[in-house]
C-alpha cells in the first residue's frame, strides 16, 4: 500500500501530522486492540509507512518515487468570513460567527471515476405494509432505470432480522428486480442495527474492485429500540471507510433524533419522507449526484483555545442540516464545481488582555478525494480576528444574516420541542408562538400554521404530534434551500 | 449584555437574532438584503455600540424606539399611538386563539369591519415604516389599493390604511 495513504495523510504532512497519524492508526489496527480480518496486516502496513515518512531522508526518496501528479496544488478552495471583523476586548463573554465556504473548483467531472455501489436498506416492518413498500418499490426500479450499466446495486431487507434481497449485482444484469421487489413480504418489528450491520457485510464481502462509490441508503419508518449506540458505533467506522449514510424516514413514527444522529455521524443525511413525491425527489437528486462528488470523507479538525467554546455548527449549503457539536465535524461530500457552507458559532468567554489578535480557532479541512494518487488533501483553515476597544460600528455580512436568519427559526424548533420534552409546556408553546409568528412574518403560511396547532395540542395535553413535530422541524431546516436573496 | 427589542431577553453582544424569540437584533444592508423580511430593521441598539447602520442614516432618522406611529381611526375620534417597538402586530383578540395581536382592535367594531384575528404588522425600519398583511381573510388596503400579503409596503404619512374596512390614517413622527 501506498504509504501516505496508510496513514491517511496528505502528500504535504508536517512531520507533527505524520507522528499523530502513526500513532492513531498504531492504536487503532494494535493486535491488542482489534479484532477486524484485516487489521494485522494494516497495522506491518502502518509501521513500515511510519518508517518511511519519519525520516526526513527515506521519505525525500520515497517522494521521488511518486507521480508528478500529487504535487499539484488543491483543488478546493476555502473562505471565510465573520459576523464581525473585529473581537471586542471584554472579561464578559460574546458570540461570533464563521461562515466556512468550501468550494471544489474543479468544474468537469472526472472521466476516470470510479461506478458506484448503491446499497438499500429497506425495513419491511409490518407498518411498511401497503402504500409505503409500494412506493419504495416503484421508486427503487426508477433508480435502477437511471443508474450507469457499470453501477451496481444490492438490496438488504431487514425487520428483527435481517436477509439480502439481492446481491451485488451490476446494474447491466439485474433484469427482473420487480419480481424481487414483490416477493418482499412484511412482517415483524423495526431493529435497524440488523439491517445496517448486514449492510456493511454486503459492502465488505464485494471487495472486488474495491474503489467503488459507495452509497448507502437506509429506508425506514419506524423506532428502533436499544440498538441505537451500537448503529452509532456503525456510523462511525463507516464514515471512516468512506461510506455516508442517507437515513429516510417514511411517515411520521420513526425517531428522528436517531436518524439525524446517525446521519449526521457518518457524515451523511436524514430526509424526512412525507409522500411519493418526496421520495421521487430524493432519488431524482441522488442519481445526479451519485458520481459527482469530488471529494468525500471531508471532515473539519478545529483546535480552540481555553477561552473559546465552539455553540453550534450547522451545514447550510448544499441543504440544511445540522453537525455534530464537537471536532472533528463531519462536513459530508463535496461535489465537482459546486460548494458547501458550513455556520459556526462561537463563544468567547473573556480575553486574555494585551492581544491584539484573537485567536478563535486552529482548522484544518480534511477530505479525500478517490481521483487522485494519494487521495487525502488537507487545507489549514485558522480563524482569528483583530481585538478592539470598542465595538465597530460594520454591517454583517448578508451571507451569515441570512444563514442565522434561517438557523434562529430551527433553533427556536428545537428549543419548543426540549421543552415539550420535559414536561414544560408553558415555555414550549411560547417558544411555538413566536417561531409562528416570525414564520408568519416571512409569509410561510403552512408552517406557521403547522406550529399553531402544536400549541393547541400542547395547551390540551396532548404533547406534540409525532406528524407536527417532524413537519415543523424540516420545514424549519428546508428554508435553507429557498434561494438566497444573492443570487 | 444586550436585550431583545420584542420580547426583553437578554443575549451575548454578537448575536444576531434573540435566541427566545427569533427577532432579528442587528441591521443589514437595504442594497444587498433585498428580500422583504430581511428590510432595514433599526433596533435601538445604538447606544450599546450595536446600530449598525451607516452614520448618514442616523443623522436623518431617529431612534426607532423613539419613533411614535399614530393612527387614526377615521370613523371615530380615536387614535392609536404605536410606541417603543420594531414591530407591531393589529388584529382582534379572540377566545383560544394562539398568537396574539399584540394591539386588539376589538373596541373598534373589529369583527364587524371584518379584521381578522391576526391581520397586518406594521415593522418600524430606521429608512421606512412599512406595514404586511399577515393572510388575512378579507386583505388590507393603502390609499384604496390592495397590497399583497406577506410583503411589506412601505407607508408614508397621511396613508390610509384599511384592514377589512377598518380605516386609520397613517402618521409617524420623522425626528
Amino acid at each position: 500500500m501506498e504509504n501516505y495513504s496508510a496513514l491517511n495523510l496528505p502528500f504535504d504532512a508536517t512531520p507533527d501530522e505524520i507522528r499523530a497519524a502513526y500513532f492513531d492508526a498504531a492504536r487503532k489496527y494494535h493486535p491488542d486492540a482489534n479484532n477486524g480480518e484485516d487489521d494485522g496486516r494494516r497495522f506491518i502496513e502502518v509501521q513500515q509507512a511510519y518508517d518511511i515518512l519519519s525520516n526526513a531522508a527515506r521519505r525525500a526518496a520515497y517522494d521521488r518515487t511518486l507521480p508528478v501528479a500529487v504535487k499539484s496544488p488543491p483543488e478546493v478552495r476555502v473562505e471565510v468570513s465573520f459576523s464581525r471583523t473585529t473581537i471586542h476586548q471584554s472579561e464578559k463573554p460574546q458570540l461570533i460567527y464563521a461562515l466556512l465556504d468550501i468550494e471544489c473548483l474543479k468544474n468537469n467531472i472526472s472521466d476516470d471515476l470510479p461506478p458506484a455501489h448503491v446499497c438499500i436498506i429497506l425495513d419491511r416492518s409490518s407498518s411498511m405494509r401497503g402504500e409505503r413498500l409500494d412506493m419504495v418499490r416503484s421508486n427503487i426500479i426508477q433508480l435502477l432505470h437511471k443508474m450507469k450499466p457499470t453501477d451496481v446495486i444490492s438490496i438488504v431487507t431487514f425487520s428483527d432480522r435481517a436477509e439480502v434481497l439481492l446481491p451485488p449485482t451490476v446494474v447491466a444484469d439485474a433484469k427482473r428486480p420487480e419480481s424481487l421487489l414483490f416477493g418482499i413480504g412484511p412482517g415483524g418489528a423495526t431493529e435497524i442495527f440488523q439491517g445496517l450491520e448486514l449492510g456493511f457485510e454486503v459492502f465488505r464481502r464485494f471487495a472486488g474492485r474495491s474503489n467503488f462509490l459507495k452509497h448507502l441508503i437506509l429506508i425506514t419508518d419506524g423506532q428502533t429500540y436499544g440498538d441505537e449506540e451500537q448503529c452509532y458505533e456503525l456510523a462511525e467506522r463507516s464514515n471512516s471507510e468512506g461510506i455516508s449514510i442517507n437515513a429516510l424516514g417514511i411517515g411520521h413514527e420513526w425517531n428522528d433524533v436517531f436518524l439525524d444522529r446517525l446521519a449526521s455521524i457518518s457524515g451523511g443525511k436524514s430526509i424526512y419522507i412525507r409522500n411519493k413525491e418526496d421520495l421521487a425527489q430524493f432519488i431524482e437528486q441522488k442519481i445526479n449526484t451519485l458520481s459527482v462528488n469530488y471529494a468525500r470523507r471531508m471532515e473539519m479538525q478545529l483546535d480552540l483555545p481555553n477561552n473559546i467554546q465552539l455553540t453550534d455548527a450547522f451545514r447550510i449549503f448544499p441543504d440544511g442540516n445540522p453537525l455534530e457539536v464537537q471536532s472533528p465535524i463531519q462536513l459530508g461530500s463535496l461535489e465537482y464545481g459546486r460548494k458547501t457552507g458550513v455556520i459556526l458559532e462561537f463563544k468567547i468567554d473573556g480575553l486574555p488582555g494585551e492581544q491584539s489578535v484573537g485567536k478563535i480557532a486552529n482548522g484544518r479541512i480534511i477530505f479525500e478525494v478517490p481521483t487522485k494518487p494519494i487521495p487525502i488533501e488537507r487545507l489549514f483553515v485558522n480563524l482569528e480576528r483583530p481585538i478592539t476597544d470598542g465595538w465597530v460600528k460594520e454591517k454583517v455580512p448578508t451571507a451569515i444574516f441570512n444563514a442565522m436568519s434561517q438557523l434562529s427559526l430551527y433553533r427556536l424548533q428545537e428549543k419548543a420541542r426540549e421543552e415539550a420534552a420535559a414536561g414544560d409546556v408553558e415555555n414550549a408553546t411560547k417558544h411555538l408562538k413566536f417561531l409562528a409568528s416570525r414564520l408568519l412574518i416571512r409569509g410561510n403560511q403552512e408552517l406557521a400554521q403547522s406550529a399553531l396547532l402544536e400549541v393547541d395540542r400542547l395547551n390540551n395535553q396532548q404533547g406534540f404530534s409525532e406528524a407536527g413535530q417532524k413537519d415543523i422541524k424540516y420545514g424549519t431546516r428546508s428554508l435553507f434551500l429557498l434561494p438566497s436573496p444573492e443570487q | 449584555m444586550i436585550q431583545c427589542p420584542n420580547c426583553k431577553h437578554h443575549e451575548l453582544p454578537g448575536a444576531l437574532f434573540c435566541s427566545e424569540c427569533g427577532t432579528q437584533l442587528v441591521t443589514v444592508d437595504t442594497l444587498t438584503a433585498p428580500l422583504a423580511n430581511h428590510a432595514n430593521d433599526y433596533t435601538g441598539l445604538d447606544d450599546l455600540g450595536f446600530g449598525l447602520a451607516p452614520e448618514p442614516v442616523k443623522e436623518r432618522v431617529a431612534l426607532v424606539k423613539d419613533r411614535v406611529i399614530t393612527l387614526k381611526i377615521l370613523d371615530s375620534d380615536r387614535t392609536l399611538h404605536l410606541v417603543g417597538r420594531s414591530e407591531y402586530t393589529l388584529g382582534r383578540i379572540a377566545k383560544g386563539q394562539p398568537i396574539l395581536p399584540e394591539f386588539d382592535l376589538s373596541e373598534f367594531k373589529a369583527y364587524d369591519y371584518g379584521v381578522s384575528r391576526l391581520h397586518a404588522a406594521i415593522k418600524v425600519g430606521a429608512l421606512r415604516i412599512s406595514i404586511i398583511d399577515l393572510g388575512s381573510a378579507n386583505g388590507t388596503r393603502v390609499n384604496g389599493q390592495k397590497i399583497v400579503a406577506n410583503v411589506e409596503y412601505p407607508l408614508k404619512n397621511g396613508d390610509v390604511i384599511a384592514l377589512g374596512k377598518l380605516k386609520f390614517e397613517f402618521q409617524a413622527n420623522s425626528d
